[in-house]
């Protein structure tokens, strides 16, 4: 439950958005001593337009491609200042974190600048209305793909798994704990972290506002979203998923998935599973950087 | 007096740069600007400079980073040129836009294609109207003067507006001269500690930065923005003057030399400008009255300062190191209005020289002077630039 | 409600005009006016958890003495606080009924 109201209610994203309950539960485990970065996106809502925002806290929208090189400038002012104790949060979407904002967001990675870099995953350009994106799972129609997704979803959490975070984790928005628990971790580190979040867009997804949660759950419960955290060269997965079939109903809880083939949904299935096994083999390591 | 010490254009930006007690520096390498990058990051490294350097994986990246450093407030530079700076376009403009006096030095170098490592305009040029003050210096020296002058400008409360110092790749970047630099002592009197004097990023102040500008206000920051810019005129003048009475250098936007009874008056900018006034002082020898106004100001540009410089003239010719294609260069269409605006009568004409890393040698200037005068007598009109030094059988004509 | 990120930025409106596209002021829409169906709480069924509260992406209930409350001037009618709650305690009436009856 929110403590803090250092976001403010009156914002307009649609109804049901998991975007706005991300930023609201990451101010509220935050608090105060943070700077936000967003870059144009349906986190700029929150920056607000005019002479209005959403933040209670300072607050940049940067451009598209470079928010982590914003947060690197901050970051390293902040020390210049000697104002050691506050938080800079980048907060992107999946377009400026896996798409154009990636060379950005690997520079400041490996330049290892304390920064918390969240990114709420919607898997589409949901701002534009409903484009896809390299987060885009395979079989998913979008406006740039109305008969569905010909192509998997890049694996962004695997390819980060080698570079020097100091603090990695995936969460979803159906757990808002969990996610509070991880962010609170990562903003005690001293180096740059990266925190993936599983966004389900009642818009673009299209499934009731009211299922927001649900389907965020039932990603996880059938492993079509690995729930699991990297930290000293070591990764804790942190919920097993239930069952794979269940990915039958995750599907068919989103309109965004109607015209996918029973082809396409063994594909969607079978990759989720190698997913998870990989993972499960990469858990049993503690060599990672 | 400072120390006197052997440097090239680029080494005396980096020592400008530590004089102006700069404290984060974020840039990537690109020729012809690397040496300056390679010297701070050396000096920050082996700790004869206390400063962060931040090595950014692009020049988009570099400038990006400074509007978060600067808008935190610190004091900041990066360096760029050519495919860089065409990269940083983007932020080029959010800088500018947020107000933040973040100084860069532009190493001039032509925007591609085609493919070229060497000097002219192109580059700087595509930042024309992105809103920063563009200062071109035309020697090792002057580069150095205008990095500390740079700072003194953006940073003052009348402007907030970043500033490009424009050096010419390679003719000054890489030239060797002897240059004053100031002790930090003497350098201390004239640039001081970064204090902010707009927003900054602090939790204890929640402003929101950059965000999205609406149709009911955007015009009116853009005119907020041109202010600014326009300030900047007084405060350079302001800061020239300060600057000869600590140091001894005097400067100018428009630094003249014998246009006072010219007949004939070169316009240019940067690095040509020394031979530009080599020929002069040649044909003034041989009894022709010609003289050069040098552009050290293109933004924002000295309309006044220039005509006063050109009201006597009755040829004014103009050599612009970009091609300005379809159109004319852009320092030709400044120095139009100028003359328009002072209603002054004289024939302009429009060369392009130098582009790509062409010489611009004594005979080029000599050529330019001979061709304006002939036209001039003539009462001719040029419709398009004139391409001086041109290889004509290596041109190619389209079927 | 929005008491802590009102007085944050209240504290601007003291300081000298800023130069630059920068915001001072909350962005306070009153978004309540989207809702076409509306969330009321069965005093007697809720257990207080406060799930409800954990996942209103706008923040709009709060824990009070009298038990969690909504507040309608935000709520955009979601549903999400109807599906999350544990005791199915709250129901979901079209907004029209209220209307109705002259509110």
């Amino acid at each position: 439950m929110p403590e803090l109201d250092l976001l403010s209610k009156g914002l307009t994203t649609c109804q049901g958005c998991p975007m706005e309950l991300i930023g609201r539960a990451a101010l509220d485990t935050l608090g105060p001593r943070t700077i936000t970065m967003t870059p144009p996106s349906c986190s700029a809502i929150l920056t607000g337009s005019g002479d209005e925002t959403g933040w209670g806290i300072p607050s940049v929208q940067t451009v598209l491609m470079s928010l982590p090189a914003f947060a690197s400038g901050v970051s390293e002012a902040l020390k210049i200042r000697g104002m050691d104790d506050v938080t800079v949060m980048g907060f992107a979407g999946d377009g400026g974190t896996f798409d154009i904002g990636l060379q950005s967001l690997s520079g400041a990675i490996e330049r290892g600048h304390k920064a918390v870099f969240i990114c709420y995953n919607n898997e589409a350009y949901m701002n534009t209305g409903n484009q896809r994106s390299s987060a885009t799972t395979l079989g998913a129609s979008t406006k740039t793909t109305p008969t569905g997704k010909k192509e998997s979803a890049k694996n962004i959490d695997f390819m980060l798994l080698h570079t020097p975070l100091a603090y990695q984790a995936t969460a979803s928005v159906g757990n808002i704990p969990d996610f509070k628990r991880k962010l609170k971790k990562a903003s005690e580190k001293d180096g740059p972290c990266f925190i993936h979040v599983l966004a389900p867009c009642p818009s673009g997804w299209k499934f009731p506002t009211s299922q927001t949660i649900e389907v965020a759950k039932l990603a996880v419960k059938s492993g079509a979203w690995l729930q699991f955290e990297r930290e000293n060269g070591k990764i804790t997965i942190n919920q097993k998923p239930a069952d794979f079939a269940l990915i039958n109903d995750y599907l068919d809880a989103q309109k965004r998935f109607g015209r996918v083939t029973a082809e396409i949904r063994e594909r969607i299935i079978a990759e989720a599973k190698g997913r998870y096994e990989t993972l499960c083999r990469l858990a049993e390591l503690d060599c990672l950087v | 007096m400072g120390v006197i010490k052997a440097l090239d254009g680029n080494a005396a930006i980096a020592h400008g740069v530590m004089r102006s007690k700069v404290q984060l520096v974020a840039a990537y390498p690109i020729t012809p600007q690397t040496p300056i990058v390679e010297t701070i990051s050396s000096l920050i490294d082996t700790k004869q400079y206390d400063a962060t350097y931040i090595t950014v994986e692009s020049e988009h990246s570099a400038l990006s980073s400074l509007i978060g450093a600067s808008s935190t407030g610190v004091r900041t530079f990066t360096a760029s040129a050519s495919h860089g700076l065409a990269l940083m376009h983007e932020v080029t403009g959010t800088a500018a836009a947020s107000r933040l006096p973040i100084v860069m030095a532009v190493v001039s170098r032509a925007i591609p294609g085609p493919m070229s490592l060497w000097c002219d305009h192109s580059d700087i040029m595509t930042q024309r109207d992105q809103g920063w003050i563009q200062l071109f210096a035309a020697s090792p020296q002057e580069a150095l003067d205008f990095v500390m002058i740079a700072y003194r400008t953006s940073e003052d409360e009348r402007v907030l507006t970043p500033t490009m110092v424009d050096i010419d790749g390679f003719f000054c970047s890489h030239l060797t001269e002897p240059v004053d630099v100031p002790t930090e002592e003497e350098a201390g009197r004239f640039v001081k500690d970064f204090v902010p004097v707009n927003a900054t990023l602090d939790p204890d102040l929640p402003y929101a930065m950059n965000n999205l500008t609406s149709p009911a206000i955007f015009t009116e920051l853009k005119r907020s923005q041109d202010i600014g810019m326009r300030s900047a005129a007084k405060v350079l003048d302001e800061r020239f003057e300060e600057f000869a009475g600590l140091f001894g250098r005097r400067y100018g936007r428009v630094m003249c030399h014998e246009t006072e009874d010219a007949d004939t008056v070169v316009v240019c900018m940067g690095s040509m400008s020394g031979t530009v006034k080599h020929v002069v002082n040649e044909l003034r020898a041989a009894g022709r009255k010609v003289g050069v106004a040098r552009v050290a100001a293109f933004r924002p540009f000295p309309y006044k300062e220039l005509a006063e410089a050109l009201k006597g003239a009755k040829n004014v010719a103009v050599i612009d190191r970009v091609s300005g294609m379809g159109s004319f260069g852009p320092l030709y269409e400044e120095v139009l209005s100028c003359l328009r605006l002072a209603k002054l009568g004289a024939n302009a004409y429009p060369f392009v020289a130098g582009l790509g890393g062409r010489d611009i040698w004594e005979q080029t200037v000599e050529d330019v002077i001979e061709r304006a005068e002939a036209l001039g007598s003539a009462g001719a009109v040029c419709d398009e630039p004139i391409w001086i030094d041109l290889k004509e059988d290596e041109v190619r004509y389209n079927a | 409600m929005q008491k802590l990120v009102q007085q944050r930025m209240k504290m601007l409106e003291t300081l000298p005009t800023i130069i630059g596209p920068v915001s001072v002021k909350i962005s306070d829409v009153h978004t309540g006016a989207w809702r076409y169906r509306r969330p009321v709480i069965r005093r007697d069924d809720c257990i207080r958890c406060g799930i409800c509260a954990t996942y209103c992406p706008c923040g709009a209930i709060e824990k009070a003495e009298e038990g969690m409350v909504i507040d309608y001037t935000y709520c955009k009618g979601c549903g999400i606080c109807t599906v999350e709650c544990p005791k199915k305690a709250i129901d979901f009436p079209e907004e029209s009924t209220f209307r109705k009856e002259g509110e």
